[in-house]
């Protein structure tokens, strides 16, 4: 516990006391986890027919590495929850109209699970496919060397995707092409119902050193622990051109869905996790080192409350993409058109 | 006016609009030094540089997606795979990037052309001989252009790269060495076919290899039958007006198909011909449903020149 707080003075010392900064991860945190509870009271009334992912508990990872990230770097987040886009900066109306599958999100509800293409925020898709998403990240990275671009990749992806055969594949290439790409793994150890232990006997420190590629890891629940490890890869990344790999150890505390009991899990570890609650650590930490008043807590918890609903009003009046305007000229497929 | 094999007139194309854009880069195994198991890229890697002529290992299951991502990240990659059948390991990305569009509501283009040599006719066994075609045509928002002379090689590579969207370009394997004088032409990809010979009394629709086979055939047959021969060079988008158009006029139609029958392309078209007209008379030829044998049984496996010509002529009883 004391070397803790060392560490996290070490951090605070290392930051130059950012106040606001650190303030405003919190809030993208509290936002994100807002939205999340909110969209799970919609599912649970049945206003959300499509599965529902939850984010909870994984906030703190994607609002930390999104704040360091220049807007015109790109993005490619994972699909559980919401901290990268809000972190990025994406309009929570756009976030609730694409979750909602109104023609205002996004990508016009129809593009697939949760898909934010932003190209002004350089959010990219990601894709459904498991395993897929770090391959395009090494393109898009390709991209930017060549056409010598100041910018770099972020692309997340869970420990899941870790057993497939593009994964290796995937960090020999970028370390043989020393590309500019941030690898973030969120290991909740989690795949669907299976443990990463079950899947692999190899930590993922073994398999990413193998490669070539830069490896660090850090507690993914502690934001004040992940910014100067995520600030000091994001610069390596940013100076060498090269690529790094940073996992985040966590926990799943949901099911995969919200159908999804994770009646398969230990309680024991659950209740664990659950109390190293991101939010809850972030807040003890922003109090004890004097970056935030109780009052500061409360205002941002207040003002996520006040967005996030103001946005979910919104997009419930939107409308969803008609068929017929979707049959007449929406079918973006077909290649014969400008 | 240039006489080029048909390898060269692709290269051409390539070497034309690698010196106009720097955004388009080529990827393969073996594409550098070698130049390609077909040579089409020879001297290439010399004159770009290995930035622009990329050669890769044996990761076929990944060309696709870092193809996606360069595309999105702004260049135009032109990717060759070794074989069609290893374009087999790339199928999830086929299916992506025909979606992508889709998925990014038209925020996104992938300008991409997949270089695949294909063919049934050269005996190399299961696993290094296919058509596929079938089963590409049934993913949406990829084109297919089947060049059939040097002259297509050269002016659809050019058309391919020039797309904004994802073109499948399937070389056959037994076209390479096929010269012919080239020029240039504008060519479309929305929907393109020709009619190289043209008949009153039945259509054969054919693309690529087989309508040569399809040509040839016909020239044997002793009986006074014409034909007409529609042979399609953008397999998707469809020429479907000059398919119906042709049939409208004949009454029959033979549909051949390098790949093979069943839910196939040329049982697209049969679909396509009957919606149109039922009375319209109806043939289909293709491949058995049956592993290719490596040597020279494959003959029994894919469509011959009798196969053809006895086709026409049981349409015409």
């Amino acid at each position: 516990m004391k070397l803790l707080l060392i560490k996290k003075f070490w951090a605070l010392v290392m930051l130059g006391h950012k106040k606001n900064e650190l303030l405003e991860i919190m809030e993208v945190m509290v936002t994100a986890r807002t939205l999340d509870l909110e969209l799970q009271k919609l599912w649970r009334n049945k206003m959300i027919s499509r599965s529902l992912l939850s984010g909870i508990g994984g906030e703190a990872g994607p609002a930390v590495i999104t704040s360091l990230m220049h807007t015109e770097d790109i993005l490619i987040p994972h699909y559980r929850g919401y901290a990268y886009m809000v972190g990025k900066g994406l309009s929570l109306e756009k976030i609730v109209a694409e979750m909602l599958g109104k023609v205002t999100g996004t990508n016009k509800g129809i593009g697939g699970y949760g898909k934010f293409t932003d190209l002004e925020l350089n959010i990219y898709a990601h894709s459904e496919v498991a395993g897929s998403d770090f391959v395009i990240a090494v393109g898009m990275a390709f991209a930017i060397k060549m056409r010598r671009e100041d910018k770099v990749v972020v692309v997340f992806l869970g420990d899941g995707t870790t057993t497939r055969t593009t994964f290796f594949s995937t960090l020999n290439l970028a370390a043989l092409w020393k590309v500019p790409v941030l690898f973030v793994c969120e290991n909740n150890q989690y795949s669907i119902s299976q443990l990463f232990s079950e899947s692999s006997i190899t930590s993922l420190k073994e398999k990413v050193n193998a490669s070539g590629v830069y490896y660090n890891e850090i507690d993914g629940n502690d934001p004040l622990l992940i910014y100067p490890v995520a600030k000091s890869l994001l610069a390596y990344v940013r100076k060498q051109s090269s690529p790094a790999f940073l996992e985040l150890s966590t926990y799943r505390v949901t099911g995969h869905n919200l159908a999804d009991r994770g009646t398969y899990q230990d309680n024991a570890e659950k209740k664990k996790w659950e109390k190293r609650d991101p939010i809850r650590i972030f807040s003890e930490t922003l109090i004890r080192f004097r970056i935030g008043t109780k009052q500061d807590l409360s205002a941002i918890t207040k003002r996520a409350e006040i967005h996030v609903n103001v946005a979910l009003n919104k997009a419930q009046n939107d409308s969803e993409y008609e068929s017929d305007s979707f049959l007449k000229g929406g079918i973006f497929t077909e290649t014969c058109r400008n | 006016m240039q006489e080029l094999t048909f390898a060269e007139a692709i290269q051409k194309g390539l070497r034309e609009k690698m010196l106009n854009d720097d955004r388009v880069f080529i990827i393969g195994e073996d594409i550098g030094i070698l130049g390609g198991r077909y040579n089409v890229t020879r001297g290439l890697l010399k004159e770009f540089g290995p930035k622009r002529v990329i050669d890769i290992h044996l990761i076929e299951e990944l060309f696709l997606g870092i193809a996606l991502g360069a595309a999105q990240g702004g260049l135009i990659p032109v990717v060759e795979f070794l074989t069609s059948n290893f374009l087999l390991l790339g199928l999830s990305d086929v299916n992506r990037l025909g979606a992508w569009k889709f998925i990014n509501v038209g925020k996104v283009r992938l300008p991409i052309i997949i270089r695949a040599p294909y063919g049934m006719y050269h005996s190399y066994g299961p696993e290094l001989s296919g058509d596929y075609l079938s089963v590409f045509y049934n993913i949406p928002g990829i084109q297919i252009v089947i060049p059939r002379t040097p002259e297509d090689a050269y002016n659809f590579i050019c058309a391919s790269i020039d797309s904004k969207d994802p073109v499948l370009f399937m070389e056959h394997e037994s076209f390479y060495s096929m010269k012919a004088e080239v020029s240039k032409k504008p060519v479309t990809l929305c929907g393109n076919s020709e009619i190289i010979q043209n008949g009153s009394d039945c259509s054969i629709i054919s693309y690529g290899y087989t309508t040569n086979l399809a040509r040839e055939s016909v020239k044997l047959l002793h009986e006074n039958v014409s034909v007409e021969i529609v042979n399609l060079i953008t397999l998707k988008p469809l020429d479907i007006k000059t398919i119906l158009k042709s049939v409208r006029k004949t009454g029959r139609a033979l549909l051949i198909e390098e790949g093979r029958l069943g839910a196939s392309v040329t049982s697209a078209l049969a679909h396509l011909i009957r919606e149109f007209n039922p009375k319209i008379r109806i043939a289909q030829l293709g491949a058995r449903d049956i592993p290719l044998p490596f040597g020279p049984l494959a003959k029994l496996i894919v469509p011959s020149q009798l196969d053809i010509s006895q086709a026409v002529l049981n349409l015409m009883k």
